[in-house]
């Protein structure tokens, strides 16, 4: 048990970070995306017996961090709609521009690029590990990621000129 | 890559490095000792849930076997009385299963989609491409591993042919575009070759897909109509196998094709079949219910080269058919082609030597 709690606690401390940052690009809120990490290593925990014989645990929780992003988000849509008897909630922290630009951006792709990007670029998986998390061949995912980019680039340039220009 | 494209892409690159730097250091997680803290706590709560719901139970059976105990038997109808069976009919009643394809594209239908690691029927749809009834991917890596080539397959089906034909008119205009690198630099204009109903290619420089390879690599970009089918064919670095797949695509497109028929000196199938009529059929691979990985598509595409239209049929719908092919229990199902002789049945197995086809006498049912 106490090994299994040691193996835990090495691969938490090495991903957790990478998971907020991922988790970041999904929500555009840092403290949501600690909240939501924190839950997918809880999950993580009570299946580690068996989540530690993967190849990648690493995906598992890229994974499930995703779904979680958008389970809570749809929450929220309907949190929305009682905001008025309850007041509003306290005002999240405000990300920085650059941060922004590239969130504001990334919610313009199609979920599907948009996944692949954040999973490669920020969630640190291989175009093999996304393939196989996401049930799709590699090749598609490296279309996504080709795809994805290149309606990215524009955006970013864009979204700098608009800055700029204010 | 030219001086914009480079631009461009460290221009994303240093945006999520950005991200990166500025997320990463700011995060400082709870120690693991917490996190391994909450899951103790919450799976002792599921079993004290689990505990509950148990007792709950429990108390329940024992109200319930308690009251018949007290010897207060609860109001209940009297209990239906056993009648003895009406006599049966000698005549077996018509079998009455479901001849209705499946809406999807069926397993092991594109090229080499039984060697594929995964094949889907992906959510990753461009726009160009619209809203297609049924679609499904295949991506395979060929040749060697210093210089293997990913090859990719997505299949298109649209409700008719007109659908698909004006999608089709769309995406030759807009054929850059479409292949999703509107921006990259063209190496081979696009081009109409004779290939199935229409067809257009493309050669583009692929941009940088992040993960550093084969940046500027030629992309070769194919789209083929076949009836209500349209299928993409693209793979880099360009190779001839990416525009040969695109061609052996026409043949099995076919079976989207309602103008579809028998190359010339080969046998009509049975244009329609009759509740109770009898029947040669065809059969191209029998699906058991126990087979792990079933690929009707592999049959139905060998069919469908030739010109004919396969359907999977649950075996029980061909009177004689279980028997004949030494098949017991249910929910077996083969790949089938039906004609009025044995001798026009004969003639197709004989041109599909690969597949060992059985040629059997059905009444068929379930139409």
């Amino acid at each position: 048990m106490m090994a299994e709690e040691s193996t835990f606690a090495d691969f938490y401390r090495d991903t957790y970070r990478g998971l907020v940052t991922q988790l970041v690009a999904y929500t555009g809120d840092l403290p949501e995306a600690q909240d939501i990490a924190q839950e997918v290593y809880v999950r993580a925990w009570l299946r580690w017996s068996r989540l530690s014989g993967y190849d990648n645990p690493r995906a598992w929780v890229g994974k499930v961090g995703h779904h979680l992003a958008i389970s809570r988000w749809r929450r929220a849509r309907v949190a929305l709609s009682t905001w008025t008897r309850h007041g509003p909630p306290a005002p999240p922290a405000e990300p920085d521009g650059a941060t922004l630009d590239l969130i504001n951006a990334l919610k313009r792709l199609p979920e599907p690029q948009r996944r692949a990007l954040v999973l490669f670029h920020l969630g640190d998986l291989s175009v093999g590990d996304i393939a196989r998390a996401e049930g799709t061949p590699e090749g598609t995912i490296k279309a996504r990621l080709a795809r994805g980019r290149q309606a990215l680039a524009p955006m970013l340039a864009t979204d700098a000129l608009d800055v700029s220009q204010q | 890559m030219n001086p914009d494209e480079a631009a461009q892409t460290q221009a994303v690159d240093d945006a999520f490095r950005g991200l990166r730097t500025r997320v990463g250091p700011s995060v400082a997680g709870p120690p693991a000792t917490q996190i391994v803290a909450r899951g103790r706590r919450r799976r002792a709560g599921h079993v004290t849930l689990a505990a509950v719901a148990v007792l709950a139970v429990l108390t329940g059976g024992y109200a319930a076997v308690g009251d018949g105990l007290a010897g207060t038997r609860p109001n209940l109808p009297p209990a239906a009385t056993v009648t003895a069976p009406a006599p049966t009919s000698p005549v077996k009643a018509p079998p009455t299963g479901d001849r209705t394809q499946d809406a999807k594209i069926p397993d092991g239908f594109l090229l080499r989609d039984q060697e594929t690691d995964i094949a889907d029927q992906s959510n990753d749809l461009s726009p160009c491409f619209g809203e297609p009834a049924m679609q499904r991917s295949a991506s395979q890596r060929v040749g060697p591993p210093a210089t293997e080539v990913n090859i990719t397959q997505h299949l298109y089906v649209y409700p008719d042919q007109s659908t698909a034909h004006s999608i089709m008119r769309n995406v030759r205009q807009q054929l850059q575009s479409c292949s999703g690198f509107p921006g990259a630099r063209v190496l081979k204009k696009a081009a109409s070759p004779e290939w199935g109903d229409e067809a257009a290619t493309i050669t583009l420089a692929l941009p940088a897909d992040g993960a550093g390879e084969h940046t500027g690599a030629p992309v070769r970009y194919d789209v083929v109509r076949v009836g209500a089918a349209i299928v993409e064919v693209w793979g880099y670095p360009e190779i001839p196998q990416i525009d040969q797949d695109a061609q052996a695509l026409v043949g099995r497109l076919c079976y989207y094709d309602v103008n579809c028929s028998p190359k010339a000196g080969r046998p009509a199938a049975l244009p329609k079949l009759t509740n109770g009529g009898e029947a040669w059929v065809a059969v191209l691979e029998v699906i058991e219910p126990t087979d792990p990985k079933p690929l009707p598509g592999k049959s139905i595409a060998a069919a469908a080269e030739l010109g004919y239209h396969a359907t999977v049929v649950p075996t029980e719908c061909d009177d004689g058919a279980d028997s004949a092919l030494g098949l017991t229990g249910s929910a077996n199902r083969y790949t089938a082609v039906y004609f009025a002789s044995q001798a026009d049945a004969q003639a197709f197995a004989a041109a599909l030597p690969a597949l060992r086809v059985k040629v059997l006498k059905v009444r068929t049912y379930c139409v």
